[in-house]
């Protein structure tokens, strides 16, 4: 069943081309949250009337800051954008409100950045990069039910250097040969396995999860394994080998070996 | 008074062993864990709570938490997602949390199909997926009102009216509030929840306020209805009194017994 949604209520949408957010850490303590707007990419929003004043409200988990940008005519940032009172130093949601005398007039949907990757402006990822201190881990995935977007976390040890030496991890070919089949295992994993939602259930979704699994779907030579009547699956082996052949056919989709094998100097 | 201990995870999963087993009869709380090597170990940076304190409401609660993390320059930030510190602090005040009865026995809440943690009431219940944790505070006897507190400690009336119950109380009010961060951190909403339900004379809720067949009740405004007033309205920048006057006709009532 596909769904579709309404918009009775007047409210303008704010699209994520007139917005340019991004995170930028100076020293130790809270990042800064520094947006720039363009609302020349949606002419329609010339209807709001300059005076109404702009928000953007960030969160992470249970916290929240809103910072008022001034008018809508002439927005400008506050003096203070730094996301102290966030739980996360590391990366925020964001959203953009347009408000006058209490009514809403336009809005933005919610946009994630991290310091790994601050950049806001035409990205539908699936996932997002972020760094942190994980010890001598090199990287791990990190996803649960409330997240605007599942994370790659690099070690900030590794991405630093990496960052320093001209060669950021998140474009080393290497690098992600080699990490991405796992993450996609993990991702499906918790998705089918841990949330115990099959493909079908999921393929509607219409945040990162449906997003992934419409991926899978497509790379897939089988149909994905479904849930019975009682919420069960016939077999987890079943599941487990599902999910294995579409790791298997990403990478060869990729030629992922070939390509690190050719990275390889000497190598034929 | 000495440096506050928190579970490791052998502890937490012996605390919930108690609750599991011999809690409901009564049982004496595990409370030596916290000072078991094996089961424990001093958190960092220190701080210090006093075994004796006791409190009325979950407002003290919150405010003593804060104030003790606060004294040891503990930001919000570097507690929310520790379970095992919020699981050692109900621990550590289990006989208020879940006091023994009359009969001996102690009513253990519980949640018996929550595949995760059956008791997130005492033990944080841990976001399911790989990497960082976070975690639901909504329903935890200490880091709800912790979390209510901090959002609201320089309000007027400090989140009064939603903190106003006992310790081992939680009903469905306080876990539609606790759990939305649009609540707990929009001050004018809290105000306008104040000036519908809160019965100054008796520094107490109206009666009724969250019975859910009760039009104008407080779970219905903090959930229903403001999901759907924000689709058209910005609450966080309206003065409580606009709100108020701009409610539908359900919330007369309410306004009424006000008059």
């Amino acid at each position: 069943m596909t769904t579709r949604n309404f918009n009775y209520t007047g409210r303008l949408f704010i699209p994520q081309e007139c917005i340019d957010g991004r995170l930028s850490k100076m020293s130790s303590g809270p990042p800064a949250l520094e947006i720039d707007f363009d609302w020349t990419f949606a002419p329609y929003l010339d209807a709001i009337s300059d005076d109404a004043h702009v928000y953007v409200d960030a969160d992470v988990d249970m916290s929240f800051m809103r910072f008022e940008y001034g008018n809508f005519g002439n927005p400008v940032a506050p003096e203070d954008v730094l996301l102290s009172e966030l739980d996360s130093w590391t990366s925020a949601n964001f959203k953009i409100r347009i408000v006058k005398d209490g009514t809403l007039l336009a809005a933005s949907r919610k946009h994630t950045v991290t310091l790994a990757l601050p950049d806001t402006k035409s990205r539908r990822s699936l996932i997002i990069p972020e760094y942190r201190d994980l010890g001598e881990r090199p990287w791990m995935l990190e996803v649960h039910d409330i997240m605007e977007y599942p994370k790659l976390v690099f070690n900030e040890k590794w991405w630093e250097k990496a960052a320093h030496s001209g060669y950021p991890l998140q474009e080393d070919e290497e690098t992600m040969a080699t990490i991405m089949p796992s993450v996609l295992e993990g991702m499906l994993n918790w998705l089918l396995i841990h949330q115990k939602h099959d493909a079908h259930q999921w393929h509607q979704d219409q945040s990162w999860k449906g997003s992934w699994i419409r991926f899978a779907k497509s790379l897939a030579d089988t149909d994905a394994p479904q849930l019975d009547k009682s919420g069960e699956y016939e077999s987890m082996e079943i599941v487990s080998n599902w999910i294995t052949s579409v790791v298997a056919n990403y990478s060869e989709s990729k030629g992922l070996t070939s390509r690190l094998v050719s990275m390889i100097p000497g190598g034929e | 008074m000495s440096q506050f201990r928190i579970l490791n995870d052998r502890g937490v999963d012996a605390f919930r062993d108690f609750l599991e087993e011999s809690a409901r009869e009564g049982g004496q709380s595990p409370i030596h864990l916290l000072d078991d090597n094996y089961f424990s170990k001093p958190f960092h940076p220190a701080f210090y709570l006093l075994p004796s304190k006791n409190f009325d409401n979950k407002q003290e609660l919150g405010r003593y938490i804060c104030e003790c993390f606060d004294n040891a320059g503990i930001s919000r930030q570097m507690v929310v997602r520790d379970r095992n510190l919020w699981a050692s602090i109900v621990l550590f005040y289990f006989n208020q949390f879940c006091p023994i009865r009359d009969d001996g026995t102690r009513k253990v809440a519980m949640e018996a199909k929550d595949k995760v943690e059956r008791y997130p009431k005492y033990i944080p219940r841990l976001n399911l997926g790989f990497g960082e944790e976070s975690l639901r505070g909504r329903r935890h006897y200490a880091l709800g009102p912790y979390l209510i507190f901090d959002h609201n400690k320089d309000a007027e009336y400090q989140a009064d009216v939603v903190l106003s119950g006992a310790i081992d109380s939680w009903g469905d009010d306080v876990e539609q509030t606790a759990g939305r961060i649009e609540v707990i951190s929009n001050r004018n909403l809290i105000n306008l929840i104040r000036m519908l339900y809160w019965d100054e004379e008796n520094s107490k809720l109206s009666p009724g306020y969250s019975t859910k067949t009760r039009p104008g009740n407080i779970n219905r405004l903090v959930s229903d209805l403001r999901a759907q007033m924000k689709l058209t309205t910005d609450w966080y920048s309206m003065p409580a009194q606009e709100i108020y006057d701009n409610l539908p006709s359900e919330y007369d009532y309410w306004k009424a017994k006000k008059e």
